[in-house]
């Protein structure tokens, strides 16, 4: 076995190396600069990432609760709005620009900022070194790179803000020719290019994390760690980092292009004969439809980059809150990959009504039905995991289960929309709406949140505040379901996502009172995350100290000593023995065995085919 | 604090070996995003081209000559690592240099190779056909100027202190051209099939 | 550990409210659940979404009360452990094969059906050439040739010839244009969709047909409606009438009655529709022009009313600010009265 010989090899040599980094630790003291800011120890490139990600979360949410007011409310005047925003909503009511804008923003401030650079950027760099016991990542130094420009990205996006004629507002996929004809709409002017730098900074830091994420797991793991004995978290996010090192390039070579569309005149994207506001444009030839592709060939595998590590991360929280091994291991790995692969072959269904080949469009669904089966048997295996168990409800895992909760109802209606005859009715309406802020958005969130509190002690070494984590938990799930749940009738009556007023239609006005129902709720919600923030906040410096391993779990980065040292294990890294769900094994005493305990010192619960 | 790329971040040598083969497998997936990039890019010419209005036009004869430097850069890319194995200190310098210099005038000829089709009527903002060669050839000479600069660092750093114990450098910069020449001969023919009268 | 049994009973507790909320607002609601088609494609359409539902819904139900039960039933005791039970071949092996079975069964029923409604229209069809533009729809038909002339972008101009119809070409000297949409009823019509601008899409909630329409290439859908407006108008008077309390839902409704205000001014006639406060020049909310608030101060408790009926024409695709009420009205008539229209249009040409 190629890993084992050289993780022994390193073994061997690792003795004289840790001496060298207690001598190490004792004669340099880091400044503050290069400890806490320009820092290259994963766990504080981790902590900086969820810092920027609850910040633009803090304004992705505030966008969505403008939006809320306008659709809740339209044509009410809110003076604070007026007083906010400036010109941009003269009368305290909300100008369709820069609702469009808040749109746009709103989706790529959530899906890429918070919910990839965020999720993946904080717990990927938290817990693969940790949790396969190596001292840093492949290259540190990329890692912080990657997260410096993951905030110059963020910069410049919040930047579009105070653009004169606005921030991008074609939506979170831009499609051209919208996106590339500022004759078309303000912001696809000065708003656009900014949006296109940040996100090819983005795209940037993603590649140089997912390179990093992807040769850390393949070559660092500690002596014993195994593929399969690696835990669930690593996994998703081994897959996700892969998924996302083979789509981001994608989705940039179409930025690339529609940039050269936009400024240099060429025309990918934009055909011959387009007249916009009377004036006939110098284009020749392009499509439109082929950015749809190149958007959804990463679209979509990108709803999984947001998605699978909040799995793992649940298939972890759930088996050590509910004290026994997570059901079907290996089947969950293999749904985690076939998700992945499949996650690739998807990307049209987004395209059924654009005037694409309608044949292509059958293969899509094909395909994207198939993506329900590993989706079932992940559901599936979480619930027999409960099943027999002996549930402690830290806020963790009341956050686990909403997940489990959330992805069901999510999921379900992903068999609606992928099945292209159905989807005529369903294409962008609010249907889609409740599709995927259900699934992907408050299930993803959902993930985030549980690690959080999951994950707090080992970030802050304090514990964070149970009662209001709890409260916080119940707020958010019944505001979501009351927020999205009504949007699906919406949906089926054929309201249509992305307008500014439902007030211009007869057949949209029944749902008035639906909409300010909403409204409440999304308020309601929005004001509950306070209680996070807050106790966020508060518990990082008046928290009660956590101690070595506070929801007795057996992976690796609970054997670390609760301040956190650079090189994360003082001594030598711990040798992993066994599967890291060994919980409630019968014949032992205690209900949980840790990775590193080997077989010999648990001779009373051995079994035969031990994992 | 040593900002190189390897850099091992204060505990210096542990898990030294392990990083060691982390690097070298960065760069393999590094060029699977590289790939990526340009498989997006030739597929969307695909695309496009199967829409019609598509014009065919002459290649200068330029880019064959670019061609084959870049192929005899690979071979001398090659001798330089051979050379870095065996410990031969001249040789590497001398092939290293013929490397670089080999590079540069690909990279030159490149550019001529466009002067060449912009006085030939043939621009950026043309037909589709014309966008795309200089979108696909203009790509891979920037991911080459990466290369020519990584290739640079070696020569610079290798000048400085000629040691043979930093392996990792002159492996990514082999691995990074031989993939770049192969790169550009899949783009050469491809772009040839599809734009080439 | 007293505080597991408490939060276990209040996820169960809250796990089945929510179960019974969402039938509850289904069963309160039953006009919100997907109101029926008006097109023979569409009612295939809906009997596949009916048969999804029909599949998921006990898949939702048992799943959901599972997690639920679980949790309420296995709460953390101090001296009990959980079973050691990691996998079970056989059990992962058949929530593999059932749910391909029967995503395979629909698979193929989706299929069918999407193949049906993108096959060739019949060559009897009606066509109506749509083009869609910033924020508005054009719509054109062949005239007695069946043939539509060319257009032209360069001579689109938005108030004069929005189409750009070239008057050279004699194809197009009976061709007809409109702003709406009239359609025969149970007669197939065939839209060839264009669009001069941005990506639009033309979307017919009512007949399920939604279709981009994408600069630089044409694209169709054929469909056959089924009932006209004026029957459906009635249907939904029919369904909807009744007795209501005053206030903002009935905005958009149509009164079946005459009400006065004390001083005997008409506040809404008999067939009027409830209206919102209209805006003065200055952009300020009028309230004396606000039907629902002009009743209540009446001291009118409930009013007889009906909801509205009109098919409409809707842009499901972003294309810009008016995004939002980029619509057109679309009336389905008999045959003879489409006859009779038709009848009564010029030609663009001969304004010329």
């Amino acid at each position: 076995m190629e890993t084992s010989t050289q993780t022994q090899s390193t073994a061997v040599h690792s003795h004289t190396n840790d001496v060298h980094i207690h001598e190490h630790e004792h004669h340099h003291h880091q400044s503050f600069i290069s400890k806490y800011i320009f820092s290259l120890d994963h766990k504080t490139i981790g902590k900086q990432y969820l810092i920027t990600a609850i910040f633009m979360a803090i304004v992705g949410m505030s966008l969505s609760l403008l939006m809320r007011a306008q659709l809740g409310w339209p044509g009410e005047q809110f003076s604070f709005i007026g007083k906010l925003l400036g010109k941009f909503a003269e009368g305290g009511i909300i100008k369709p620009e820069y609702y469009y804008a808040l749109v746009t923003l709103h989706g790529t401030i959530m899906v890429f900022f918070v919910l990839t650079g965020g999720l993946s950027g904080t717990f990927f760099n938290l817990l693969i070194p940790l949790q396969i016991g190596t001292r840093d990542m492949a290259s540190p130094l990329l890692n912080a790179l990657s997260y410096w420009f993951f905030f110059a990205s963020s910069c410049v996006m919040l930047s579009s803000f105070f653009v004169m004629a606005g921030p991008a507002s074609g939506g979170w996929t831009i499609y051209p020719p919208l996106s590339a004809l500022p004759e078309a709409t303000p912001g696809s002017g000065t708003g656009m290019t900014l949006w296109l730098v940040s996100m090819s900074l983005f795209i940037a830091s993603g590649l140089m994390g997912g390179i990093n994420y992807i040769s850390t797991v393949i070559n660092m793991r500690t002596k014993g760690m195994s593929l399969w004995k690696m835990p669930l978290t690593v996994w998703s996010f081994f897959i996700t980092a892969i998924l996302g090192v083979l789509s981001f390039p994608v989705l940039f070579s179409g930025a690339i292009m529609l940039v050269f569309d936009r400024s240099f005149g060429t025309s990918f994207f934009l055909p011959d004969g387009l007249v916009v506001a009377d004036k006939l444009l110098n284009h020749s030839g392009g499509s439109p439809i082929l950015w749809q592709h190149l958007f959804w060939f990463l679209g979509h595998p990108e709803v999984y980059i947001v998605l699978l590590p909040a799995m793992g991360m649940v298939s972890e929280i759930l088996s050590v809150n509910a004290r026994k091994p997570i059901f079907g291991y290996k089947a969950m790995v293999y749904a985690i990959m076939a998700i992945g692969f499949l996650s690739f072959i998807v990307w049209a269904h987004h395209m059924f009504q654009s005037g694409m080949n309608p044949f292509l469009g059958s293969v899509f669904v094909f395909t994207t039905l198939l993506i329900a089966i590993p989706s079932a048997v992940k559901t599936f295996n979480w619930l027999t995991t409960l099943y027999r168990s002996n549930i402690i409800f830290t806020p963790a895992m009341l956050y686990a289960l909403g997940f489990v909760s959330l992805f069901i109802t999510g999921g379900i209606t992903g068999i609606f929309l992928g099945n292209a005859a159905v989807d005529i009715q369903l294409h962008d309406t609010y249907f889609v709406v409740a599709h995927f802020h259900l699934v992907m958005g408050a299930a993803s969130f959902f993930g985030l949140f549980a690690g959080v509190y999951h994950w707090f002690p080992k970030m802050f070494s304090k514990m964070m505040n149970n009662t209001l984590g709890k409260w916080h938990f119940w707020l958010t799930i019944i505001s979501l379901y009351c927020v999205f749940f009504p949007m699906h009738y919406m949906g089926m009556a054929g309201v249509p996502r992305r307008y500014y007023a439902f007030t211009e239609y007869e057949w949209t006005s029944m749902f008035t009172d639906l909409n300010r129902f909403i409204s409440i709720w999304a308020l309601i919600g929005g004001a509950a995350q306070v209680l996070l923030i807050f106790n966020f906040f508060w518990s990082m410096f008046k928290g009660k100290p956590a101690t070595a391993n506070p929801w007795k779990a057996n992976t690796l980065e609970w054997t670390t000593p609760i301040k956190p040292v650079h090189g994360n294990w003082p001594g030598e890294i711990p040798e992993v023995h066994r599967w890291p769900y060994d919980y409630s094994k019968p014949g032992h005493e205690e209900d949980y065995i840790p990775q590193h305990i080997p077989y010999s010192e648990t001779g009373s619960s051995n079994r035969k085919g031990d994992y | 604090m040593n900002l190189s790329l390897f850099n091992n971040n204060g505990f210096t040598l542990a898990q030294t070996s392990q990083r060691k083969s982390a690097i070298r497998f960065s760069i393999w997936i590094f060029m699977a995003t590289v790939t990526m990039l340009f498989a997006a890019f030739t597929s969307a010419l695909i695309v496009r081209q199967g829409q019609g209005n598509w014009d065919l036009f002459r290649f200068p004869a330029i880019f064959n000559f670019s061609t084959i430097f870049i192929v005899f850069s690979s071979v001398t890319m090659q001798w330089a690592y051979l050379s870095f194995q065996k410990q031969k200190t001249k040789e590497v310098w001398m092939a290293a240099g013929i490397t670089l210099f080999a590079g540069l005038v690909f990279a030159f000829s490149q550019i001529s190779g466009w002067n060449t089709l912009y006085d030939s009527g043939i621009k950026l903002s043309g037909n589709a056909s014309h966008s795309f060669l200089f979108l696909i050839s203009g790509a891979h000479l920037l991911h080459l100027i990466g290369g020519v600069v990584l290739l640079i660092f070696f020569i610079v750093r290798f000048s400085v202190t000629p040691s043979f114990s930093d392996k990792i450098t002159i492996y990514s910069c082999t691995v990074i051209w031989h993939f770049l020449t192969a790169l550009w001969v899949y783009l050469f023919l491809f772009l040839k099939y599809y734009c080439a009268a | 550990m007293k505080n597991s049994r408490l939060n276990a009973t209040l996820f169960f507790v809250a796990g089945i409210a929510f179960l019974i909320l969402v039938f509850y607002a289904h069963f309160q609601n039953p006009q919100w659940y997907l109101p029926a088609a008006t097109s023979v494609h569409g009612l295939v359409t809906d009997h596949l979404f009916d048969i999804t539902m029909w599949i998921t819904l006990p898949v939702f139900v048992i799943t959901q009360g599972l997690l639920f039960l679980f949790v309420f039933l296995y709460p953390h005791r101090d001296d009990k452990k959980a079973d050691y039970y990691p996998n079970n071949h056989k059990l992962e092996l058949i929530w593999t094969i059932v749910p391909a079975i029967v995503l395979t069964w629909l698979i193929v029923q989706g299929l069918q059906t999407w193949a049906n409604i993108k096959s060739p229209a019949p060559a009897d069809a009606e066509v109506i050439e749509v083009t869609a533009e910033q924020f508005a729809w054009n719509f054109r038909w062949s005239g007695k040739d069946g043939k539509f002339g060319r257009n032209k972008p360069e001579l689109m101009k938005a108030s004069t010839n929005p189409i750009g119809i070239d008057f050279d070409d004699s194809l197009s000297h009976d061709d007809i244009t409109s702003k709406e949409i009239f359609i025969p009823v149970g007669k197939t019509v065939l839209f060839n969709i264009q669009a001069k601008d941005v990506i639009h899409s033309f979307y017919l909630p009512h007949f399920r047909v939604k279709m981009d329409a994408v600069p630089g290439m044409r694209t169709n859908f054929w469909m056959n409606p089924t009932m006209t407006s004026a029957d459906k108008k009635e249907d939904v008077k029919r369904t909807t009438k009744g007795l209501k309390e005053v206030d903002e839902r009935l905005y958009g409704q149509v009164s079946d009655e005459t009400y006065k205000d004390a001083n005997g001014n008409v506040i809404v006639e008999k067939g009027g529709i409830i209206k919102r406060a209209e805006r003065d020049q200055n952009g300020n909310l009028v309230k004396s022009t606000d039907v629902v608030l002009r009743l209540s101060k009446a001291g009118i408790k409930k009013i007889m009313a009906y909801h509205d009926f009109n098919y409409v024409l809707a842009c499901a695709e972003l294309c810009g600010l008016g995004h939002y009420k980029m619509r057109a009205a679309i009336t389905v008539v008999t045959q003879q009265e489409y006859d009779k229209w038709m009848s009564e249009q010029t030609p663009d040409f001969e304004y010329q």
